[in-house]
């Protein structure tokens, strides 16, 4: 177990390239911390910054309050597991996982022990005498995760460990590393671009963009609360509609216009929303507040508006419909299955305005 | 006058690459017309072997005949007229001349590849993490470019000998001079001449050994030794535990074929003694008896026996070049 920090961590590749620019970021023991963002954001940087693969250009980095800038990665006491997996081909899978604790000297019958428990734990038992190349590469996955629990470190590194297997395998690694992160109880950071693995797996997920940190929270706060534009599109799926908007008063009631769009805003949030009255907004509602009225759950705050259906994606549980507003403007609503909804109608969609997102429109970020 | 002879040579040659290289693809073509129209079975089976006969009638004719003729005379005597049974052997086998030969190439196979290997070796690896890695690799790998008589030549410079208390022009003995000692001679005192003919195949192989493996240690996956470096392995646990074992098998095939190149070294030993003093080796006793002597028996056998002492590392070596496919 070990607490990990980030302090003004800055990372400046040779060529000049500005990766990761001033993280700040604490790490609890015990914790699953999720590092996502889109590809190029710098996430594998941080997780090399953490084990010692890469040089900090800036900033320090703390394991269990020790600073760890100097320190060579033997130093660290830190596992990490590869996106290539990089199992050493010459070694069987009982010398792959028995390398590290040769190398610290453990006695043979210990090593013996603790590997059979490791690959007894993740199903690999009968391929201990295999080389990687005879294995699969859901097998491969397992002995690069065993490679890494044999060692029992104070922390896990995980770089996109299940991006090369196939989607039904993914869902069960997915759920694997979970159980072994709640049986281990030691502190895993993992690196993926796939949002749906940051939400299912992730205590708490850090939004990456651009080598900037965008947010930290837990997947339900991020989701429900999403600090900018970026964090908004990024979680979820499909991501979510944005309209260029601005607030209008009129008579007692504060409206959201956006083109003909015109909805208004509930009066719980009235009061303060007040600030940014005529305002340039952007206005964001995810695909899955959106209803085809017929099948509305009770206690949302219906507005109900007029569009044209252009496709109609069925997808068993659920529809993902593509709208288009009178002023053309396109968004996607994620309806019930039953729903009638056929390409080329207008059709009466509702926007549940208890869950509605603003932004200001030049800095992105969220209105409070 | 002189111009229009050099035409007609150019002319020439160009009409026998294009006759030769022409007449090489009218033949396949020739043959794969013929054998279309054979049954589709047999064709299968036919295409192959059309292909391959006349690689195999060169190989025939060039390699495989004069070797069992040289085979032949070696039972025979010295002008090839009577048969006498393993004379020859006999005399390669107990002759003193040729047991100084077998020990001084054993010497020179054991020290020329193990030395050029593991040097090229660590150079392969150190080089990899130097700034200015293609001059430091070009500078290793010139004397490859230079043949065994030049190479012996420069040498001959580097271990020229002059009686103490006239002026050194051989850099070894003006160092050794300068420094206070006599000089030596490097290539007539019988305890270092040996290792004074095979410091210069090292410096020769050295290179060939470096850029091979060179690009074998540049193969290794970059994440394979991070994953390394994260399990705790130092610098020079990698290099014994993840390294060599991963280019293990373009070790072999540099190892055997210095072995090769070894067994048959004679040039350097030429030029630089002819063979004198001891320094002997199988392949320079071999153009002695076979030339100097003009005792084609012995000479073919000496021959025989560098055939057969070839034959296993080959054996070898393309064993190992079929198990590398075989795992790809
Ligand atoms: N050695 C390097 N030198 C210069 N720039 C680099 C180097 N390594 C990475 N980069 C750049 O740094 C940025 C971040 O790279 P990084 O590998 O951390 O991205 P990532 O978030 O892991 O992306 P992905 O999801 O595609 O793996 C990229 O724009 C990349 O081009
Ligand atoms: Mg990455």
């Amino acid at each position: 177990m070990a607490h990990i920090v980030f302090e003004q961590v800055t990372k400046q590749y040779e060529n000049g390239f500005v990766a990761v620019k001033d993280l700040n970021l604490a790490i609890e023991a015990d914790e699953f911390l999720v590092l996502v963002g889109p590809s190029g954001c710098g996430k594998t940087t941080c997780l090399r910054m953490l084990a010692g693969l890469e040089t900090i250009s800036q900033g320090s980095i703390y394991i269990d309050g020790q600073r760890i800038n100097q320190r060579s990665p033997r130093e660290r006491d830190i596992a990490m597991v590869f996106q290539s997996y990089a199992l050493y081909p010459h070694m069987s899978v009982f010398d792959n996982m028995a390398f590290s604790l040769q190398l610290q000297g453990t006695p043979k019958a210990d090593i013996q022990q603790r590997v059979q428990a490791a690959a007894t734990q993740l199903g690999i038992e009968g391929l201990l005498d295999r080389k990687p190349k005879q294995l699969s590469g859901g097998q491969r996955q397992r002995v690069a995760v065993g490679r890494a629990i044999v060692r029992n470190p104070a922390a896990f590194l995980m770089d996109e460990p299940l991006s090369n297997l196939d989607a039904k395998l993914r869902v069960q690694a997915r759920a694997e590393l979970s159980k072994l992160h709640k049986k281990l109880g030691t502190t895993f950071v993992y690196v993926t671009h796939d949002q749906v693995e940051a939400m299912t797996m992730g205590s708490r997920i850090a939004v990456m963009n651009q080598g900037i940190l965008q947010q930290v929270d837990t997947p339900q706060n991020l989701y429900k609360r999403p600090n900018n534009m970026f964090v908004a599109g990024f979680m979820g799926s499909p991501a979510m509609n944005f309209f260029q908007a601005s607030l209008q008063p009129a008579g007692d009631q504060l409206w959201i216009e956006a083109g003909t769009l015109r909805l208004p805003v509930p009066a719980s949030v009235k009061a303060s929303l007040q600030p940014y009255l005529g305002q340039p907004l952007v206005f964001g509602i995810r695909p899955e507040n959106i209803y085809d009225p017929q099948f509305a759950p009770p206690g949302i705050n219906p507005v109900e508006l007029k569009a044209t259906v252009s496709v109609v994606e069925m997808m068993g549980h659920e529809v993902i419909v593509y709208l288009a507003l009178v002023d053309g403007h396109e968004f996607l609503a994620r309806i019930d299955p039953r729903s009638r909804f056929q390409p080329g109608q207008t059709v009466q969609v509702s926007f549940d305005m208890n869950r509605f997102h603003l932004f200001d429109r030049a800095s992105e970020q969220a209105l409070v | 006058m002189q111009d229009t002879a050099n035409l007609m040579r150019l002319l020439s040659a160009i009409a026998a690459i294009v006759l030769g290289s022409g007449g090489i693809i009218a033949l396949f073509y020739g043959a794969n017309w013929l054998v279309n129209y054979l049954p589709y079975g047999l064709r299968s089976r036919v295409l192959p072997w059309v292909y391959m006969t006349p690689a195999l009638a060169v190989l025939a004719a060039f390699l495989i005949l004069p070797t069992i003729r040289t085979l032949i005379i070696s039972f025979m005597d010295r002008r090839s007229e009577a048969f006498v049974g393993l004379d020859n052997y006999i005399f390669a086998f107990t002759n003193s001349a040729m047991l100084i030969a077998f020990r001084n190439n054993l010497l020179w196979l054991v020290l020329v590849t193990g030395i050029s290997v593991s040097l090229g070796l660590v150079i392969a690896v150190l080089v990899d993490r130097v700034p200015y890695e293609p001059l430091a690799k070009a500078l290793i790998f010139l004397p490859m470019a230079i043949s065994f008589v030049g190479a012996s030549v420069i040498w001959r410079f580097v271990y020229a000998y002059q009686p103490p208390g006239f002026e050194q022009i051989g850099l070894l003995n003006a160092i050794v001079v300068a420094l206070g000692f006599e000089p030596v001679g490097w290539l007539v005192n019988r305890t270092v001449n040996n290792f004074a003919l095979i410091a210069i195949m090292i410096w020769l192989q050295t290179g060939f050994a470096m850029v091979l493996l060179s690009s074998a240690v540049k193969g290794i996956p970059q994440d394979v030794i991070e994953a390394a470096r994260i399990d705790g392995a130092n610098e020079f646990q990698i290099f014994w535990r993840i390294t060599i074992p991963m280019i293990n098998s373009t070790i072999v095939v540099v190892s055997t074929t210095i072995i090769v190149l070894v067994l048959k070294v004679f040039d350097i030993v030429f030029v630089m003694t002819g063979g004198n003093l001891d320094t002997d080796v199988i392949a320079s006793r071999m153009i002695k008896e076979m030339f100097n002597f003009r005792n084609f028996g012995r000479g073919s056998a000496i021959a025989v026996i560098l055939l057969l002492a070839v034959i296993p590392v080959m054996v070898a070596n393309i064993r190992r070049f079929q198990q590398q496919e075989a795992n790809r």
